[in-house]
C-alpha cells in the first residue's frame, strides 16, 4: 500500500530538475530521486571528468537545475567560477565534501591522475570506496529534500533501497577479495585512482604511470617498479580504460606479470554498482 | 447588612491573590534547560555524524544517548543525523528493546561523521538492553 501511494506522489509531483557533473553521481542522483527528478546529465559515461571544461551551452542546459550536483575534493577545478555565474535558484552541491579525504603522498604524486591532482592534492577517487558511496546516497537525500520537501517520504524510501544496495554491494566485494590470498593483494595500476580502493579493501597499491600522454617516468622509478613486482611475483598488472596502456604493458613485460583487463577508475560507465563489480572481477580473477 | 471596613478592602485582592499564585509559579520557574546542555554544545564546534542501524531481528525500540541528547529510532527507520561535540572520542549509550520470544540478536551500528573514516559496532542482546558503546578516531580536527 505505501509502495502504491508513494508511486502515486512519484506520478503526480512536479518534477525538480537537477544536473549533474559526473556519471557515477548521477547514477546515484537517479537512483534516490527516481521519478520525482529530471536530470541534465552534462558529463556522460566515457567522458573524460578530469579534462571537462562546462561551455556556455553547458550552462545554458543547467539553467534549469535548482541543484547542481558534483564529485567534490577538487575534481572539478572550475565549480569556483561556475559557482559565480548561478541564478539566486540554484546551488553548487559537493557530494565528496564531507566525505574522509585521502592525499596522494609526495611520493605518489607523479602518478597522480591529471596535472591539478599532482600538486599535493586530495586524491578525487573517493567513490572506490563503495561505504563512501552509501555517505552519497544519504548526502543527496538531504539535499533533495530541502529543495523539494514535498517529495521526502519517495527520497527517503529511494535512499534506503539505494543505501541496502550498497552495503550488499560492498559485502560482496568483501567477499570476492577474501579469495584472493593475502599476500598477493598488491594493486598496480597506472595511475593513483584506486587509493581508496586499496585503503579500504586492503590492498597494496603500486602506480607506475607518469602524467604525460606517453606516461613518462624516470628510468630509476621504472626500474624500482619493475623489480618489486618481479620479486613479489605480481601475476598481473591493470591498464585504465582511457589511458594509454603502453608503459604499463612494457612494465609488465619486463617484470613476467601479464597485463589484465582494464578497469574502470573514472566512471565510463553508467551503472556504479556495474563498474564495481567489473573492476573487482578483473582484479579476482588476475590475481587469485 | 453592611460589610466591614477590613472586608470591603480585602475583597478585591482576592481575585488578585488567586492570579498571584500561578504567576509566581511561572515567574520563578528556572528557565527550561536546552537539550545540548550536558554534553558541553557551548564549550567547542560539533561534529556531525550519520548513525544507521543495522538489526538481525525487528525491534521494539532503540535510543541512543549522547549527554542529554537521545535519538530514537522507529522500527522502519535505519538512519538518523546526530551531533556531538568534536573530541577524539564519543560514547553512546545505546538501549534496546526487542519482543518477547526474539533469541539473542544483533544490531550494527555504523557511525559515519563528517571528514573522519567509518566506526562500526555490534551490540549483542535480548530482551533489554542497554550498552555504553564507545568510538574513537586518531585525529578527529
Amino acid at each position: 500500500m505505501k509502495i502504491l501511494l508513494l508511486f502515486l506522489m512519484s506520478l503526480s509531483a512536479q518534477a525538480l530538475d537537477v544536473a549533474s557533473l559526473h556519471p557515477l553521481i548521477t547514477d546515484l542522483v537517479r537512483q534516490v530521486g527516481g521519478e520525482r527528478i529530471t536530470i541534465v546529465e552534462l558529463v556522460k559515461p566515457g567522458d573524460n571528468v578530469h579534462q571537462f571544461q562546462p561551455k556556455p551551452v553547458d550552462i545554458k542546459k543547467m539553467a534549469k537545475a535548482r541543484l547542481i550536483f558534483a564529485s567534490g575534493k577538487k575534481l572539478e577545478p572550475y565549480l569556483g567560477d561556475l559557482s559565480d555565474g548561478l541564478q539566486s535558484h540554484q546551488s553548487i552541491v559537493e557530494v565528496g565534501r564531507t566525505i574522509p579525504s585521502q592525499e596522494i603522498s609526495k611520493e605518489d604524486q607523479i602518478y597522480a591522475c591529471c596535472p591539478h591532482h599532482a600538486e599535493g592534492g586530495i586524491d578525487p577517487h573517493w567513490w572506490h570506496n563503495v561505504s563512501y558511496m552509501e555517505r552519497a546516497v544519504r548526502v543527496i537525500e538531504k539535499k533533495l529534500i530541502a529543495a523539494d520537501p514535498e517529495g521526502t517520504e519517495i527520497y527517503k524510501a529511494n535512499s534506503k533501497v539505494a543505501r541496502t544496495q550498497l552495503r550488499q554491494l560492498d559485502r560482496w566485494v568483501k567477499g570476492q577479495i577474501a579469495s584472493i590470498p593475502k599476500e598477493r593483494r598488491h594493486l598496480v595500476t597506472a595511475h593513483a585512482a584506486f587509493g581508496y580502493f586499496c585503503k579500504a579493501y586492503e590492498f597494496k597499491a603500486t602506480f607506475v604511470q607518469g602524467l604525460s600522454a606517453e606516461g613518462e617516468v624516470a628510468a630509476t622509478q621504472l626500474a624500482a617498479s619493475i623489480k618489486e613486482i618481479s620479486e613479489e611475483g605480481i601475476p598481473m598488472v591493470f591498464p585504465e580504460k582511457a589511458a594509454n596502456p603502453k608503459v604499463l604493458k612494457q612494465i609488465a613485460a619486463q617484470s613476467g606479470a601479464k597485463v589484465g583487463q582494464p578497469l574502470v577508475a573514472d566512471g565510463s560507465v553508467s551503472s556504479y554498482q556495474e563498474m564495481i563489480e567489473g573492476n573487482v572481477n578483473r582484479i579476482v580473477s588476475g590475481l587469485k | 447588612m453592611t460589610r466591614s471596613p477590613f472586608l470591603i478592602t480585602l475583597l478585591p485582592l482576592i481575585p488578585l491573590a488567586l492570579l498571584a499564585w500561578p504567576l509566581s509559579a511561572v515567574i520563578s520557574k528556572k528557565p527550561p534547560r536546552k537539550q545540548t546542555a550536558g554534553i558541553g554544545i557551548q564549550q567547542g564546534p560539533l561534529m556531525t555524524a550519520e548513525l544507521s542501524i543495522l538489526a538481525a531481528h525487528p525491534f521494539q525500540s532503540v535510543t541512543v544517548e549522547i549527554g542529554d541528547q537521545s535519538w530514537s529510532f522507529a522500527p522502519d527507520e535505519d538512519i538518523q543525523e546526530i551531533q556531538f561535540p568534536r573530541e577524539s572520542s564519543v560514547t553512546l549509550t545505546v538501549s534496546a528493546t526487542w519482543p518477547d520470544g526474539t533469541p539473542e540478536s544483533a544490531i550494527l551500528l555504523k557511525l559515519q561523521a563528517e571528514g573522519l573514516p567509518d566506526q562500526s559496532h555490534t551490540t549483542w542482546g535480548w530482551g533489554q538492553i542497554t550498552e555504553p558503546v564507545t568510538f574513537t578516531w586518531k585525529d578527529p580536527s
